[in-house]
């Protein structure tokens, strides 16, 4: 590990550096430049001044950065966690014109439902083996099936039937709040076949459902609780062999997912047995309105609800966070309430964003925890 | 013979020389492998290259089939293993508490001579909860037989009089790893302990723990996170003196000497094998043993090996691991 002083940028600034020097510089090194716990981001082009923006919570949103004196590059060294994931972009400002830009540099970029991101991985963090596709594992299949709902009209749903798929068994249900994005943004099918093959889950069915106008559906709407438990479980239990006690039941969400899951646990309690909470914007007020968008005031309301009355709504409940999001406060926060309830809780922070990676990676522990697989039973 | 976990370095072979056998195909129960896992192949194969056939009990097959055919036994026995789950939920709770306890009591920072008492009596409460649940499964499957008179069902004696006449000319019977609950769950349910216990057995991983006196569950790296060791039930007790723990390098922690030292206490009489790919251990009607060494766990947590010891008895001259044997 480098001290500070000995970081490849310290050196390059020592030098009294020439073009040829910097041109050397940003040929030898992959960026950004990881150097034990110290990161350095650089960004090489003409501008006025360029900023590092990132979802670090608790840091200032956008960083300036240093140039290298009579030189057209641009950096900054930030220490970062061992295992975190930091997604950024930079923005370049010229005269009064400002762009957010993706790092030139560094071809590692992730996509969620907000654009494209560059990616820097800290010391120690790789992309979990188990969220890749491996042709050595069976792939379950995704078809698709219509719910008729009185409440929400009729919705496609995307269900995931594990391979080795059999009509006279029955299989545990998870229920999949923002579906698509989980198969898109989280891998969602590689992982579920990926546990599955591993026997650290069993073998389930995963209904993944999409809102179509999502604050006003998942913000604590009645209508869309009765759509999950009153439509699709019901149509599914048509449609597929399904266990049909509460605990071989789960709904998963992340952000205002986890909202409308655990507003919906609230509204039928005992119907999901088992919920997985990713990032949930759990926005309250201890006095006084809320800041946040008027939108989200069914959120508040019914955080605060839940917040002054506790109730055991599921059995297990597996909660996570992570450390760079300003959720991380919110999320903390339940914790002993949701214990105080009586349920089995374990919670989870990682050293992440508000992201689909952070959701994506925190799978495996959340769904094996909730969903413990034959691997216990299993010697090979 | 006792093989180590096949994936990974196949033994079977020299697990087979081992034994110098008479003529004849070799038995082969797989039940408790994944559908999708060609197990049965493998075994052929391996059987094929020492110049034996592998004759396939199918036991999963059989059991659907007596199932089909029986369908209020099939009924029992669904009750069962509702009871077994009930059984099982019921045991870890106290389990657990029992556990926590224990580790609790010792991590305390008192003098030794008030902390003992109370650190023997936790450790007492873990060992009863193991006493109550393994008599508490063997009730109810006591209750079960006798309900259905399991033994008479012409399901079941016919199912288990074929498999007695394969067994009877069979030179060695193979049992291979698999779900460990599956395996133990279709060898009692068809009552094949008498008909097993005659032939010379090759059997690895949840195939052999089957047939210790009693199953003990365990990992200590679950990604759900890791849990206490619990006793499934007991065993057929064809392999005396002995728990087994397959694959002990990937599911136990190693360097935990306390939980290891807690491990050996659970099977206490008997001893607390590790069993890697590649390693064997042989009973020879006396002793256990093993040209390479059989890894024991002590009952201070540490990792002996020996070359040979007996049930109840002496070990042959061991060492720590690490050290030069």
């Amino acid at each position: 590990m480098s001290a500070a002083s000995e970081l490849a940028i310290q050196e390059l600034l020592l030098s009294g550096p020439t073009r040829e020097a910097v041109d050397a510089f940003v040929e030898a090194h992959d960026f950004p430049i990881r150097e034990g716990p110290h990161t350095t981001f650089v960004f090489r082009g003409e501008a006025t001044s360029v900023l590092l923006g990132h979802w670090l919570f608790g840091t200032a949103a956008a960083r300036e950065m240093e140039r290298v004196p009579d030189s057209d590059l641009w950096f900054l060294t930030l220490d970062l966690p061992a295992e975190s994931r930091v997604e950024y972009r930079f923005q370049r400002v010229r005269g009064t014109d400002a762009e957010w830009i993706l790092d030139p540099l560094n071809e590692r970029t992730v996509r969620d439902p907000f654009g494209v991101w560059s990616v820097c991985h800290g010391e120690g963090y790789e992309r979990p083996e188990w969220t890749e596709d491996d042709p050595q594992v069976g792939g379950g299949e995704l078809s698709v099936t219509h719910v008729r709902s009185r409440a929400l009209g009729t919705r496609p749903v995307s269900v995931y039937t594990p391979f080795g798929f059999r009509n006279r068994r029955r299989y545990p249900l998870l229920v999949v709040l923002d579906g698509e994005d989980y198969l898109r943004h989280a891998a969602c099918r590689t992982v579920l076949d990926n546990l599955i093959h591993r026997r650290e889950i069993p073998p389930l069915i995963a209904a993944f459902v999409t809102p179509e106008k999502r604050i006003r559906e998942y913000a604590d709407n009645p209508a869309h609780a009765e759509f999950l438990t009153s439509d699709l479980v019901p149509h599914l239990q048509t449609e597929f062999p399904l266990r049909r006690r509460p605990d071989d039941r789960g709904l998963v969400g992340a952000g205002l997912g986890a909202v409308a899951a655990l507003t919906a646990a609230w509204r039928t309690p005992g119907f999901f047995g088992k919920l997985l909470l990713s990032s949930g914007s759990f926005t309250f007020t201890d006095a006084g309105p809320s800041t946040r968008t008027a939108l989200l005031d069914p959120v508040v309301d019914f955080v605060n609800a839940y917040r002054a009355d506790p109730r055991r709504v599921s059995s297990r409940v597996f909660l996570s966070c992570g450390i760079y999001e300003p959720l991380i406060y919110e999320n903390r926060s339940l914790v002993p309430l949701l214990r105080e309830s009586g349920m089995e809780v374990r919670y989870v922070e990682a050293p992440d964003g508000h992201n689909w990676d952070n959701w994506r990676d925190r799978l495996r522990v959340g769904l094996s925890w909730l969903f413990p697989g034959p691997l216990w039973l299993y010697y090979r | 013979m006792v093989l180590g976990p096949q994936p990974g370095r196949i033994s079977l072979g020299a697990g087979l020389e081992a034994l110098d056998l008479p003529p004849g195909p070799v038995a082969a129960i797989t039940v408790g492998w994944r559908e999708t896992e060609p197990v049965l192949k493998e075994v052929e194969q391996e059987l094929g290259q020492c110049g034996r056939k592998a004759a396939p009990l199918h036991i999963g097959e059989r059991v659907g089939r007596v199932f089909e055919r029986d369908v209020p036994l099939a009924e029992a026995h669904r009750a069962l293993q509702e009871g077994l789950l009930a059984e099982e939920r019921l045991y870890g709770a106290r389990l657990r508490r029992a556990v926590e306890t224990a580790h609790e009591v010792v991590r305390l920072s008192v003098a030794e001579r008030y902390r003992d008492p109370y650190a023997e009596q936790a450790w007492q409460a873990i060992l009863a909860a193991d006493r109550f649940h393994v008599e508490r499964h063997a009730e109810l499957w006591r209750e079960f037989r006798e309900t259905v008179g399991l033994s008479e069902r012409p399901a079941i004696r016919e199912q288990r009089e074929e498999l007695e006449g394969l067994l009877a000319g069979a030179a060695a019977v193979v049992l291979t790893g698999g779900h460990v609950a599956v395996i133990r769950n279709r060898l009692l349910l068809l009552g094949l302990r008498d008909a097993l216990a005659p032939l010379p057995v090759l059997a690895w991983s949840a195939g052999a723990m089957v047939l210790t006196p009693r199953v003990v569950l365990f990992h200590d790296r679950l990604p759900g996170g890791s849990a206490h060791p619990e006793i499934l039930g007991h065993g057929l007790a064809l392999l005396p003196g002995i728990g087994l723990f397959p694959d002990a390098r990937i599911r136990l922690d190693l360097a935990g000497r306390q939980s290891l030292a807690e491990l050996a206490g659970r099977v206490d009489p008997d001893r607390a094998v590790l069993l890697d790919p590649g390693e064997m251990v042989h009973w020879d009607g006396r002793s256990w043993s093993s040209p390479g060494g059989i890894r024991l766990l002590s009952r201070d947590g540490d990792v002996e090996t020996v070359p040979s010891f007996v049930p109840g008895g002496g070990v042959g001259e061991s060492c720590r691991e690490g050290a030069a044997p």
